[in-house]
């Protein structure tokens, strides 16, 4: 299980409202699928916490086979000002009934009134990691200096 | 000594551990709930003093049962959001297997086996229904009317299966009910006050928002009338306009589990009730052994007519709309069972197959030999046969594109088979 701890700064980027946050997971059949999920925040223990609002949805049933099979999924949070972060994990708790989903079906419906709240997943970080462009170009510089085209290195004449 | 340390079952039949290792595609943990539910679960003292009747769901008598006993817990949440539908055993010394134990484990609730000493999964209690606090106007104390699961309201509006009236004739494997199986008695009295009390529990109940999204039926089977069961959906067409009050729309998701309704009883239901899907359990797929173990269903209906008023519901309420109830793993019983499981297997799937063709799809209740059951010294199958029947009757709803609705696992809850429709 993961155990990854995240910054404040990327906390604060999960639970922009203004982020754009994407969800992508694997059938069971091992399709991909990904799909923005604007109802992805940090909860208390620092884990991602989801709202499904679709229980039909694929997404919903590929976070349940991950959580059954201990397999990870990933998260792409961008930004309003373009910085993005990539999460991975493993969904460890899903509620779908009792009091403590109820208040999340009524926090749900304060967001989305007409939502019907299908399930609350909690999700354990395996991984974390700035996906910008300039901080990745600045790793990737350091990294593989080697990949990189002839004539960006080319002498004055 | 009791009879499960005497007779070393543990070296007889793969473990939990190796069975998941075996199958890799049955999910851990609805495989444990399959093992849970075959060989039950004992709480120790320090898991029944987490119980709070005030904030957990506890029955001062088992609903479904009938027989008195002090008030515990009747389920458990897996962290999956599944449930495992089972009180404490307090009494295991007659059962072929010992328990699952129910204890806590720094400071955890957890579900443990103590011979190997190893603690499985983290788990919790169902919360109370708001409206067991309640009366309703004539002064019933609502816990009487309803019952709940975590996400479905349970109606009875009959407590006596007559299949018991004729000596013999009750299924064997069946622990429902079973307060009330003398001739003389009638079951619990469903007078005017009581549809009225439906009525009032039910718009209460609707009051927990996020709570309910079944809303279920079952009783026992009613003979009478001028066609056999035409009592039974009297009390249930009864039953169901005293709920239908409650809501603003002419359908909502019913589940309702009875007894083989014919098609003129089935489409007069469909057309002046809210109902939606239908369940009518066949138990066991096998004609002889149907005669055997549900001896006064197969007298009065039989094993091919019950089959064929199935196929019938599906052309009314559509395909992946009717599900058939089995109790799987009766099967086996002896002495007139399968002895080689996989023969069981293989015959119980094979009329699956059949019967899914023709849109009908199952849930599947794992057979526990219950107290109050005739089958109650039974010896049933091993974890490793559960996990199969599941996964091949999955394997039959997915081939033959048949949903499952409220028997799967939010709204019902009770079938490892529909549970596993959750990745489909």
């Amino acid at each position: 299980m993961g155990n990854v701890k995240i910054s404040q700064e990327i906390i604060d980027a999960i639970n922009d409202p203004g982020s754009i946050k994407v969800l992508a997971s694997i059938s069971r059949t091992g399709e991909l699928h990904v799909v923005p999920k604007g109802t992805i925040t940090v909860n208390e223990e620092g884990n991602i916490r989801y709202y499904e609002l679709l229980e039909g949805s694929q997404t919903n049933k590929n976070v349940t086979f991950a959580l059954w099979f201990g397999r990870k999924i990933a998260i792409n949070i961008i930004t309003p000002d373009r910085r993005s972060y990539q999460i991975k994990g493993i969904p460890v708790k899903s509620l779908v009934a009792g009091k403590e989903y109820q208040k999340h079906y009524e926090r749900a419906m304060e967001l989305i009134p007409d939502s019907d709240l299908a399930a609350v997943y909690e999700i354990e970080l395996t991984d974390v990691r700035e996906e910008s462009y300039p901080v990745r170009f600045a790793e990737e510089a350091r990294d593989n200096p080697l990949y990189i085209h002839l004539d960006k290195l080319a002498g004055q004449a | 000594m009791s009879r499960n340390s005497e007779n070393g079952w543990r070296s007889k039949e793969l473990p939990y551990d190796q069975v998941i290792e075996k199958y890799p595609e049955i999910p851990p943990i609805v495989a444990l709930k399959i093992d849970v539910s075959r060989r039950g679960i004992h709480y120790t003292q320090a898991a029944l003093d987490r119980v709070d009747p005030d904030k957990h769901h506890v029955e001062p008598y088992n609903y479904m049962i009938g027989h008195g006993k002090n008030a515990a817990p009747i389920g458990l949440f897996l962290r999956d959001g599944s449930v495992i539908c089972q009180g404490d055993t307090p009494d295991y010394s007659k059962a072929y297997r010992d328990p699952y134990t129910l204890d806590v484990v720094d400071g955890r609730l957890v579900l443990t086996d103590e011979e190997i000493g190893k603690v499985y999964e983290e788990v919790t209690f169902w919360d109370r229904p708001d409206f067991y606090d309640k009366k309703t106007s004539n002064g019933t104390p609502m816990c009487l009317v309803a019952s709940a699961r975590p996400q479905r309201i349970t109606i009875a509006p009959q407590t006596k299966c007559h299949f018991w009236d004729t000596p013999g004739e009750g299924c064997k494997y069946c622990a429902l009910f079973s307060a009330h199986r003398s001739k003389d008695d009638e079951g619990e009295i469903r007078d005017e006050k009581w549809f009225q009390d439906v009525e009032e529990t039910t718009r209460e109940a609707l009051k927990e928002k996020g709570r309910y999204c079944s809303f279920h039926m079952t009783a026992g089977s009613t003979l009478s009338g001028a066609e056999i069961f035409d009592d039974e959906v009297d009390l249930y067409i009864k039953t169901l306009h005293a709920a239908e009050k409650a809501f603003k729309t002419e359908k909502f998701p019913v589940k309702l589990v009875a007894s083989a309704f014919s098609k003129k009883q089935l489409q007069r239901m469909y057309d002046e009730t809210a109902i939606t899907t239908y369940t009518t359990d066949l138990e066991v797929l096998n004609p002889e052994l149907f005669k055997w173990i549900c001896p006064g269903k197969s007298r009065l209906v039989g094993y091919e007519e019950w089959k064929h008023r199935l196929y019938d519901a599906v052309e009314i309420f559509g395909r992946g709309n009717v599900d058939c109830g089995i109790v799987g793993g009766v099967e086996t019983a002896q002495p007139n069972g399968f002895a080689d499981e996989d023969e069981a297997l293989a015959a119980v799937l094979a009329e699956a197959e059949e019967m899914g063709r023709h849109g009908v799809s199952f849930a599947d209740c794992v057979w526990n030999a219950l107290p109050g059951s005739m089958f109650v010294n039974q010896k049933t199958p091993s974890l490793e046969y559960y996990v199969k029947l599941a996964l091949g009757l999955a394997e039959v709803r997915r081939k033959n594109g048949l949903k499952i609705y409220t028997d799967d696992y939010r709204r019902c809850g009770n079938h490892p088979n529909t549970d596993l429709a959750r990745i489909d």
